[in-house]
């Protein structure tokens, strides 16, 4: 018996095992399988199969077909997913997908961004809703065809700005910061995404697809394939695929869409790759409280700082970041008006005021000492996977029970403020919204 | 570089609050890294499933639920449970990724030992038990069942400490495979060590032999009269009172364990050596070889604390596939063997 078989038979015993009693079994729930929604997903690479994992905990949520063009991927979905209790059909190409699967009510769409308008709006037209990773696309035409498709087929589309559904932001924006308004005017942000230096993605050589195929699905080569993210025909680069998340919350928290933006980068770190490695960008918000601004970041050479939002105004400063553990507090000015009522209400955790000002013995006039702000925890601590609250977010508006968070019109404004970082570091000069540029 | 020997190459990783690091031979370096890098970003993944730190994680959101409760848990932690309900069911209970609550009690936060009640004791052991989980495989979920004691709302702390460390190497372990990389050795910061296929020379596997060498028995290794394994197609965890003092507490007594000093075990799988490493710390000398002795697959090597060393094997020399295939004599199916 060798390793892989032992492992297999171990979890099958125990499976056996367990199934006859070894530990009672708990009794099969009773459900409605009205509630049931048949799900397929065309894209299964390392976001796709975070999707996967994110939807499986959701009640009801059946997979019934995966689609992914490398078999890699195509055989690492069809086995997670058998081993997970469902069995799907497998497909390379998702216009097969399209006329075989007329039994799917919901798809996911997790491929490189180049193709998220071309497929989400095959099936969108085909009669399914879809939920689309962010970015829309590389591209606002694509992207702007989607919001299109969307309103004329009337099928849900959300895309995957996850942040919008995460209940934690929702508490810190909506609540405590527009509702609230305890942070005062928010006259900056701030955002970042650093991450370590990495070497390009590899592939396992009996996997390499040959160039027959690449060149039928429009990839260069499986270098390219791999590492779709850094080239501009697949994608936005590290300020589109890491900043979208973040600099969808400046217009979240102001209610508008920038004005302005001014942005430095380039390609200055790895060799060959096409996208800038580093973007160091400032967003104008002209808002009815007078011009706010936004500073983001994204490094791909340093980890520094990790990712994490600041929101600062003239009574305090909210960080919060995905991960709780990288920011998750509200530091309070000392001039600002008491907090208590918010603890009260437990919309903040209550904390310990920090120093009072006070005065100093030894000189003539009394000096105030900065007292150090309190920090304020916030209540409220994400308990499932990132994801999983913006697919259960789509799946109960399939349902008919909830409005999306994140509907095309929305992401749409993003796309538009966040490919224009690009732009703007190849322009290397101010660049100006029109508000109509937001709008389809 | 010594001409004519190809090189090995080393990577590590710092994940699961330790470093994961992978010797690989026989490969182009490029190449060799690339497939690590896929294998680390797998180990990530699985740290956001499996870790208890991670409040997202299954296994956080286990320990939040109420006696009655269910969640229905991704397949990485439903196999890591239901791996710790075999290997729990298999040594008697020794092996417990639930005795969180009785170690808190017994053992403050220095480790330093308690006097405490016997009442405290029964009560704490009532909370603690893999019976407090109802595992179910036709729908993945977890049931969380009263305690027995007398807070029957008493939450459970799973904590799937080395086991999720060796899961997720025999998980690296498969996407070495799919990248076609035989020879290779992972471990996840050295208490859990899986050695696939042949290191070579340069690992300092004997010429005519098969293997990784690897180092064992540590300050006993005079006793035994070896300090080296040399493993091919399975795993080697070790555990032992030398690095962290008496660590390990019998989940069936809620007392220090008190049989052996430091325990190896060596099994097909890093999840499985690592969890039988920890219950062969507890077992008796005699549980340890009638565990063996009907699993030809599975080795140990323990410290007895009054009668000295036990030797795990006559020779030093483990080699798979002949060891997981080896026609084991009758007389040497006695894994162990008083010195």
């Amino acid at each position: 018996m060798n390793r892989r078989d032992f492992i297999q038979s171990v979890s099958a015993a125990s499976a056996v095992a367990l199934s006859q009693g070894a530990f009672a079994q708990a009794p099969a729930p009773a459900k409605s399988k009205s509630d049931d929604l048949n799900v397929g997903i065309i894209g299964c690479g390392e976001q796709g199969r975070v999707l996967i994992t994110s939807a499986l905990p959701i009640p009801g949520i059946k997979f019934r077909a995966v689609c992914d063009i490398w078999e890699y991927s195509q055989q690492y979905a069809k086995g997670y997913l058998k081993k997970s209790g469902h069995d799907v059909n497998v497909y390379e190409d998702y216009r097969d997908m399209i006329a075989k699967e007329k039994g799917l009510d919901a798809v996911i769409v997790a491929t490189p961004d180049w193709m998220h308008a071309e497929i989400a709006n095959a099936w969108l037209e085909s009669g399914k809703h879809v939920y689309c990773e962010k970015e829309m696309s590389n591209s606002l035409e694509k992207a702007r065809s989607m919001v299109l498709t969307q309103r004329k087929t009337g099928k849900l589309l959300q895309i995957g700005h996850q942040r919008r559904s995460n209940p934690r932001y929702i508490h810190a924006i909506d609540r405590l910061i527009r509702e609230a308004n305890i942070l005062g005017r928010v006259t900056h942000a701030y955002g970042q995404w650093n991450r370590s230096v990495a070497d390009a993605l590899g592939w396992p050589k009996k996997y390499a697809m040959d160039q027959t195929k690449l060149d039928k699905y429009g990839y260069v080569s499986m270098e390219q394939f791999r590492n779709w993210r850094w080239y501009k025909k697949y994608g936005g680069g590290p300020i589109v695929d890491l900043g979208s998340h973040q600099i969808d919350l400046f217009s979240w928290i102001w209610g508008c869409n920038p004005s302005a933006i001014v942005a430095m980068g380039g390609a200055d770190y790895y060799k060959g790759r096409e996208w800038f490695d580093n973007v160091m960008t400032i967003y104008e918000f002209n808002t009815p409280e007078g011009v706010n601004r936004a500073y983001y970041q994204v490094l791909t050479t340093t980890k520094r700082g990790g990712f994490y939002e600041q929101f600062m105004g003239v009574n305090g400063a909210l960080t919060i970041s995905e991960v709780s553990a990288r920011g998750d507090t509200v530091e309070r000015e000392a001039h600002a008006p008491s907090w208590d009522e918010y603890a009260k209400k437990g919309w903040l955790k209550p904390v310990k005021e920090a120093i009072k000002p006070t005065t100093t013995r030894n000189v003539a006039v009394d000096v105030r000492v900065t007292a150090e702000a309190g920090k304020w925890p916030l209540p409220i601590e994400l308990l499932k996977p990132a994801h999983q609250p913006h697919l259960e977010n789509f799946f109960d508006a399939v349902r008919g029970r909830a409005k999306l968070n994140c509907p095309p019109e929305v992401a749409f404004e993003t796309a538009v403020a966040v490919l224009k970082a690009n732009d703007a570091v190849v322009a290397g000069r101010r660049i100006e919204f029109k508000p109509e540029e937001f709008k389809v | 570089m010594t001409s004519g020997v190809p090189p090995l190459h080393r990577f590590a990783h710092e994940v699961m609050t330790t470093v994961f690091e992978v010797v690989v031979a026989g490969q182009e370096e490029t190449y060799a890294r690339q497939a690590a890098a896929a294998m680390f970003r797998e180990i990530d993944r699985l740290e956001g499933l499996l870790s208890r730190f991670q409040p997202c994680s299954d296994i956080a959101q286990l320990n939040r639920l109420k006696p009655g409760e269910s969640l229905r848990v991704c397949l990485e932690a439903f196999e890591c449970l239901q791996l710790a309900a075999q290997v729990y069911a298999d040594t008697g209970g020794t092996f417990d990724v639930t005795v969180g609550p009785l170690m808190n009690l017994m053992r403050d936060a220095k480790g330093n030992w308690q006097r405490i009640t016997d009442a405290e004791l029964a009560a704490a052991r009532a909370t603690v038990g893999m019976e407090r989980l109802v595992l179910n495989p036709q729908d993945f979920t977890v049931t969380i069942r009263p305690a027995a004691g007398p807070d029957p709302s008493a939450c459970v702390e799973v904590d799937l400490g080395a086991v999720g460390k060796g899961y997720a190497l025999d998980k690296a372990a498969e996407i070495l495979a799919d990248w076609e990389i035989p020879d290779v050795l992972l471990h996840s910061g050295t208490s859990s060590v899986l050695a696939l296929g042949n290191g070579g020379e340069a690992a300092g596997c004997p010429a005519g032999k098969r293997g990784w060498p690897l180092g064992v028995a540590g300050d006993w290794s005079r006793e035994a009269g070896f300090d080296t394994v040399l493993l091919s197609g399975a795993a080697l965890s070790g555990s032992g009172t030398e690095v962290k003092g008496q660590h390990v507490l019998d989940p069936r007594t809620g007392r220090p364990a008190a049989n052996h000093l430091a325990a190896w075990a060596i099994a097909p799988s890093a999840a499985m050596s690592d969890a039988l490493s920890t219950a062969f710390m507890v077992m008796t000398t005699a549980e340890v070889n009638s565990y063996c002795r009907s699993r030809v697959e599975v080795a140990a090597l323990v410290v007895e604390r009054r009668r000295g060393l036990l030797r795990m094997l006559g020779d030093k020399v483990i080699a798979t596939p002949a060891f997981a295939a080896r026609a084991v004599p009758p007389s040497e199916r006695n894994l162990l063997r008083s010195e």
